[in-house]
């Protein structure tokens, strides 16, 4: 096996709690009533809605589509009848415009043939790509086919599959690694040919030995297709599945402040992303279901479940056993980087990978005091910014100066306040300051 | 639509909803007592030792110390309360430093003035933990030494002592008799902390172990201690080759007196010292050379308090130095 691969700067090493669900298939879970399909679940503009209240819908039909800018169409999760075109609750927007589908039970499953694409041009297939509806779904939400046409003053040489998983408790993309690696490996070459380029590179963090043996397995299968994919395992540490930190990591290269890793010849995709791809080009099928990580000691049965896009979690903690009483957040997302939900009836997006069910051990609730220039958030920071200056100046309400600690270079990885012993919300400071700075 | 309630969850009781807060939402450690705690168990061989050598003189310090300290802080909580009560493990830490550095015969009107300007002046005065300018107990000690110079002497706080070595402070007679003062004293009784200084400053041996203890926990980076070193061995042979007859060795230098508590204890203070890491290395290369020069060339004895206060004063300017962002270079 390869040696192990890490970023240089910072990085912390939070407990992975993975154990509850790392072992556990990912179950179907079945359709619930009613499915919330929030109209901008991308980078980008929203979608409109392309169906009118009552209209009759089949699984993988259009209901959305951007007219203008940035952006890829939205298709039914399941067969049914559209409820309203109204609002529902988001974790961050607290409410956004969405479609609701009464879901028809009795409706057949709709079946898939898969379809050699081998004769497809690139351009055919990048075409599928928008119009499955593909995105990031490893969290980012940025349309998949912008990445795929990369700016031609910036020749692309290596694609790299992003399947370190870093986050603690999700397992979503284990999973997905263990049981359908071939369909990764054959998504992989899709985003090759469509590229046009032969390098690939799977980075999975080395707690995964099982994944990385089976995607080295299926990635081996493949030699003689004139590709080169290899599996390169990672460190284990936090934020290994950052995009610029696994870039330096697998090929040691730096993406510049402000730039896109395409500066630097690499294009990033997570391997769930991946798979969906495979599912959009083979079996034409659109992005309408994703497996999320159901996980946390505050739900009775953690559980690694693939559920339609606009499932809402109230079902999905039915369909889990319930909750425990000493449950005290519920977490849309990893425990560093997800959003905390004031209430039950949000949908599942295509960027979910987990909803975490934290109780009061697990998280850290304990109020903030001063900073008391330690500098542990400078030693964990990845990206070598100075997180205590930008508290201490938004709290001195000069959030407008802190562009010269590098504020805009920030991904909000949470490292800096999961190591603060003044338990200060650096992650919320700086989202505050990004409000008023101004970029020169 | 379903009722949230049949899942016995905790919702807020006026709004019916559940906890939110921002990411991230694991975080390490249980707040600012513990890093306040860790510096009390470092503390803690140097305190002992000093109780076993100096008996009830010494408990008497400490326990006024404490008594004082704590009292000026809950005072000044009465007037500006802070915001948690993580400042009052400060307040023990800082009054064991600061009670490090007393004589054992310290008056108690002599330490309540001390904890006065300490917890009042130094700490509460400046905004509390985290903001304050001076280390407070280098601040408040100095104030005394200036004040009372012959109630802060060692030698004759232990006059008294039935030791078999010579009981005056090595830095007091390498002052009053020049280099030749270094004959009358074996590095190694320095070292096991067998010299006349503060209550327990001078026990090198045990200061060694605790200032071990807080680097190997990562507590204080080793930029500051080294920087010191490097800074005090690196002048001190210079000066001494410059001037045998002033100056004494470098290890002479550095087992002498509080420089081993200077070092570990006062310059690696979190509030005080730089934040960045070359910053730190400088600051404590910069804290090393002025306690050689105060040691050579002014009237102090010891002088720790003096060089620490001067590199203080030098931490935010050194600051300004900043790590370099990921990715900008390439610009």
């Amino acid at each position: 096996m390869a040696p192990t691969l890490t970023f240089p700067k910072g990085g912390v090493h939070p407990p992975e709690s993975k154990k509850l669900t790392e072992n556990l298939a990912v179950e179907v879970m079945p359709l619930p009533a009613e499915l919330e399909i929030i109209l901008g679940q991308h980078i980008g503009a929203p979608c409109a809605a392309t169906v009118a209240k009552r209209a009759e819908v089949s699984e993988g039909d259009l209901i959305g589509e951007v007219s203008k800018g940035l952006g890829v169409p939205l298709h039914a999760p399941a067969s049914g009848k559209v409820k309203a075109v109204g609002n529902s609750g988001h974790p961050v927007r607290v409410s956004a415009p969405s479609v609701t589908i009464t879901v028809d039970q009795e409706a057949p499953d709709k079946q898939y043939q898969p379809r050699d694409w081998q004769n497809d041009t690139s351009q055919e297939l990048l075409k599928r790509v928008h119009d499955a509806g593909i995105i990031g779904i490893g969290g980012a939400g940025f349309p998949t086919h912008v990445k795929l046409k990369p700016p031609s003053d910036n020749p692309v040489d290596t694609l790299l599959l992003n399947g370190a998983e870093c986050e603690p408790y999700i397992t979503a993309d284990h999973r997905a690694m263990l049981e359908m690696a071939p369909e990764i490996v054959e998504g992989a070459k899709i985003l090759l040919k469509i590229l046009g380029i032969t390098n690939c590179v799977i980075g999975i963090e080395n707690n995964k030995p099982d994944a990385i043996k089976m995607m080295t397995d299926a990635a081996n299968g493949t030699a003689g297709d004139g590709f080169s994919i290899t599996v390169q395992p990672l460190e284990v540490k936090y934020p290994q599945g950052s995009e610029k930190q696994l870039i330096q990591a697998i090929t040691g290269r730096k993406v510049p402040a402000m730039a896109l890793p395409s500066a630097v010849g690499v294009v990033v995709h997570n391997v769930s992303t991946t798979k969906a791809v495979y599912d959009a080009v083979v079996l034409e099928k659109p992005l309408v279901e994703k497996v999320v990580t159901i996980s946390g000691k505050g739900i009775n049965r953690p559980a690694n479940l693939l559920v339609k896009v606009g499932t809402k979690l109230i079902d999905i903690v039915e369909f889990c056993g319930g909750v425990k009483p000493d449950l005290s957040r519920v977490v849309m997302g990893g425990p560093m980087m997800g959003f905390a939900v004031s209430d039950l009836n949000i949908p599942i997006s295509k960027t979910t990978s987990s909803v975490l069910f934290l109780t009061d051990e697990e998280i850290d609730a304990n109020p903030l005091s001063a900073c008391i220039r330690c500098g542990w958030c400078l030693d964990a920071c990845p990206m070598g910014l100075e997180p205590k200056e930008i508290g201490v100046f938004v709290e001195g309400n000069r959030a407008e100066d802190t562009e010269q600690f590098g504020v805009f270079e920030c991904f909000e990885c949470g490292s800096c306040a999961y190591v603060c012993p003044a338990k200060r919300p650096l992650v919320q400071f700086v989202r505050l300051a990004k409000m008023k700075a101004k970029r020169s | 639509m379903k009722e949230l309630k049949m899942y016995q969850q905790p919702l807020h009781r006026d709004t019916g909803m559940l906890d939110v807060g921002s990411g991230p939402h694991l975080r390490i450690g249980d707040g600012l007592s513990t890093v306040h705690q860790r510096w009390l168990i470092a503390l803690l061989p140097a305190l002992l030792g000093s109780l076993y050598l100096f008996g009830f003189a010494s408990l008497r310090v400490f326990g006024l110390t404490l008594l004082f300290a704590l009292f000026f802080d809950l005072l000044a909580e009465k007037f500006a309360p802070s915001r948690d009560l993580s400042s009052n493990w400060s307040t023990v830490v800082l009054a064991i430093i600061f009670s490090f550095m007393l004589p054992v015969n310290a008056p108690w009107w002599l330490i309540g003035v001390g904890c006065f300007f300490m917890i009042i002046v130094g700490k509460k005065l400046f905004g509390g933990v985290g903001a304050y300018p001076a280390h407070p107990a280098a601040l408040s000690i100095a104030i005394l030494q200036l004040s009372w110079p012959a109630r802060m002497d060692h030698t004759d706080a232990l006059k008294g002592m039935d030791w078999q070595i010579t009981l005056i402070e090595p830095l007091r007679l390498l002052k009053s008799i020049g280099s030749s003062a270094q004959e009358q004293y074996q590095l190694l009784d320095l070292f096991l902390g067998r010299q006349a200084a503060g209550s327990a400053e001078g026990l090198v041996f045990l200061i060694l172990i605790g200032g071990l203890f807080l680097l190997f926990i990562r507590e204080i980076q080793w930029q500051l201690p080294i920087g010191f070193l490097v800074g005090l061995m690196g002048s001190s042979f210079l000066f001494n080759l410059y001037d045998p007859n002033t100056f004494g060795s470098p290890l002479f230098y550095l087992l002498s007196g509080g420089t081993l508590f200077m070092g570990l204890f006062l310059i690696t203070d979190h509030t005080t010292s730089p934040v960045n890491r070359t910053p730190m290395f400088i600051y404590g290369f910069i804290a090393g050379i002025l306690l050689i020069l105060i040691r050579g060339y002014s009237k102090h004895v010891d002088g720790i308090v003096f060089a620490v206060l001067l590199a203080n004063l030098c931490s935010p300017l050194l600051d300004m130095m900043k790590p370099k962002v990921e990715g900008v270079e390439n610009e």
